[in-house]
């Protein structure tokens, strides 16, 4: 074999140790040295370069959680079913209704794996849900170091409990012996093979999945048996999940209807929209706020809605996940709008009822007509109350 | 090196200002994705982007008969790239770096204030062989344009060839603007 054809089948079969990419058009050549670019967003790493484990501390564990409420019969009936197929060495996938709390679900197997001095991450694709989730389980764990890795938060990545973004656990090669991944049908970590694949990196022993809205890879996985499925479909306030009123109609019947909705409706009112140019103009007949990607002042306007400082705000999908307001109704204008998956709506229409003082809620689907998207949100959700 | 959609991205000046005395030509638009790009090259080592850079078609044709001059760098830098950054986005084109710091300084991690003291601490190297002039001095980042002038106040060139120019300094020296965009 010449060297042109030798080094043709070397190009060909070039693998990157940390991302597995082995597209030749996604490997550069310095120097001789031939690295991943497909990577190289978290540090370069040569060809044929072994990823080094992260070496973090290890040591058992003891803890019990401290909480001031119990577990429903479901929560406990989930959290056990899970501990159960992880100690038998499975990967789990917790199929949980949003608003269902499946991170207390996660407790019983956190406690379990720290007691015997393993390695335990939580990992999510968002920043901010990252340093929520971080004061939660300090809360719940008030002797351990729980500490939050994710961007601006990186000069401290070791701790009895990791909780980051997803991006981050490149920073953790063959650490951990339960991962847990929260929302992983969420941009950026699903459809995403970089992530997967520096996810799947990081643990070592099992990987908890946690969604309200799997997508066909896992169902897949999960019939095929590569993984166990735990399902809890009931809110701890054991009222059903709200399913969407869908009301079909033209646009311009919507935008009476949503302004004829606020009139008569005193509580605060969420109203999504398909794109950020709708966003402006909504806003503005309704004479409220609004939140983008674009907006500057998120995190204030999010706040100042949860302290009821204004009851309407014009949003689009970005705050489908990881908001709660007390006794929200949910509008959704132009349903049938791609932008709105059914796993988007589920989300969206997720955000009701999801407190003890105000466990149902309005939510109403407005769309010109429902496409498969609306429909599938509604049996979906309609499953999940059957289920229960 | 990077597809056509983020080709597209790099906000392309092509304009010519007259400042401290030299016309200073600014290739681009020093935004977070010019940013991000660059520290993709410098610090992660993603070799493949230098020669995207550098327009050479434009660059052959501001630096005709001129004796091309570098900025001042740092030794440790150098060291842990591998490479000298100037060096390397101006490759095939010869450059001369007769300028040195007393103190180990990086403008980038400097307020806006300190860095216009640069002057005090940029020096000429007394030995250092410089063929005569016309010079042309290059940098790839703009920020204040302290380091630059500082070099003119050393070595007179009659002409400043930037990759990319921060927007305040753009938006600060509008009023020098003699060419706009070609």
């Amino acid at each position: 074999m010449n060297g042109h054809r030798l080094f043709s089948c070397v190009y060909l079969f070039m693998k990157c140790l940390r991302c597995q990419n082995e597209d030749p058009r996604l490997f550069a050549q310095d120097h001789g040295v031939w690295y991943c670019r497909r990577c190289i967003g978290f540090s370069r790493l040569d060809v044929g370069m072994p990823v080094q484990p992260a070496n973090l501390s290890r040591r058992k564990l003891p803890v019990r959680p401290v909480m001031n409420y119990s577990l429903t019969e479901h929560q406990a009936q989930a959290s056990a079913q899970a501990l159960s197929h992880l100690k038998a060495g499975y990967d789990v996938f917790m199929y949980a209704a949003t608003g269902a709390g499946k991170t207390e679900c996660t407790l019983e197997s956190i406690c379990y794996y720290l007691k015997a001095g393993k390695k335990v991450c939580f990992a999510i694709s968002r920043r901010q849900v990252v340093l929520e989730i971080r004061a939660r389980m300090q809360s719940f764990f008030p002797d351990l170091n729980v500490i939050a890795v994710c961007q601006g938060y990186t000069d401290v990545t070791d701790g009895d409990l990791i909780v980051c973004t997803t991006h981050q656990l490149y920073r953790y090669p063959y650490a951990f012996d339960l991962l847990i991944l929260d929302e992983v049908d969420a941009f950026p970590y699903a459809g995403n093979a970089l992530l997967e694949s520096i996810a799947a990196q990081s643990c070592i022993g099992q990987i908890l999945y946690l969604s309200a809205t799997p997508d066909e890879t896992f169902r897949k996985a999960m019939k095929a048996g590569k993984m166990k499925e735990v399902c809890l479909f009931e809110r701890p306030h054991h009222h059903p999940i709200p399913v969407p009123q869908i009301k079909q109609m033209p646009a311009w019947m919507q935008v009476l209807f949503i302004l004829s909705f606020c009139h008569h409706h005193t509580e605060p009112i969420l109203v999504f929209v398909p794109t950020k140019a709708d966003c402006i103009w909504m806003a503005g007949l309704l004479r409220c706020p609004y939140i983008h990607s674009g907006t500057e002042n998120k995190d204030e306007q999010m706040e100042a809605f949860r302290d009821h400082q204004f009851s309407r705000l014009v949003c689009t999908t970005l705050l489908e996940r990881g908001i709660t307001v007390a006794n929200v109704q949910v509008l959704v204008y132009q349903g049938q709008h791609a932008v709105f998956t059914s796993a988007s709506l589920i989300q969206i229409f997720g955000r009701v009822g999801r407190s003890f003082d105000a466990p149902q809620g309005e939510a109403i689907c407005l769309c010109r007509y429902a496409d498969d998207s609306v429909k599938d949100c509604v049996r979906q959700l309609q499953q999940m109350n059957d289920y229960v | 090196m990077i597809c056509p959609d983020c080709r597209q991205q790099l906000i392309v000046r092509k304009e010519i200002y007259h400042v401290h005395g030299a016309d200073w030509f600014v290739l681009y638009e020093y935004d977070p994705f010019l940013e991000r790009l660059l520290f993709q090259w410098k610090e992660q080592g993603d070799v493949a982007l230098a020669p995207l850079f550098l327009d050479r078609r434009v660059f052959r044709k501001w630096s005709r008969d001129r004796i091309l001059l570098g900025p001042p760098s740092s030794a440790e830098k150098r060291m842990a790239r591998g490479f000298e950054t100037i060096s390397a986005i101006y490759e095939p084109f010869e450059i001369y770096f007769p300028f040195y710091k007393t103190s180990a300084v990086k403008q980038s991690k400097q307020s806006a204030a300190a860095r216009r003291q640069i002057d005090q601490i940029i020096q000429k190297k007394t030995l250092y062989p410089l063929p005569k002039g016309p010079y042309l001095l290059v940098d790839d980042v703009c920020t204040t344009g302290s380091t630059l002038t500082a070099c003119l106040d050393l070595i007179p060139a009659d002409r400043v060839f930037v990759l990319a120019g921060h927007p305040l300094w753009l938006e600060t020296h509008s009023q020098n603007l003699v060419v706009k965009r070609q």
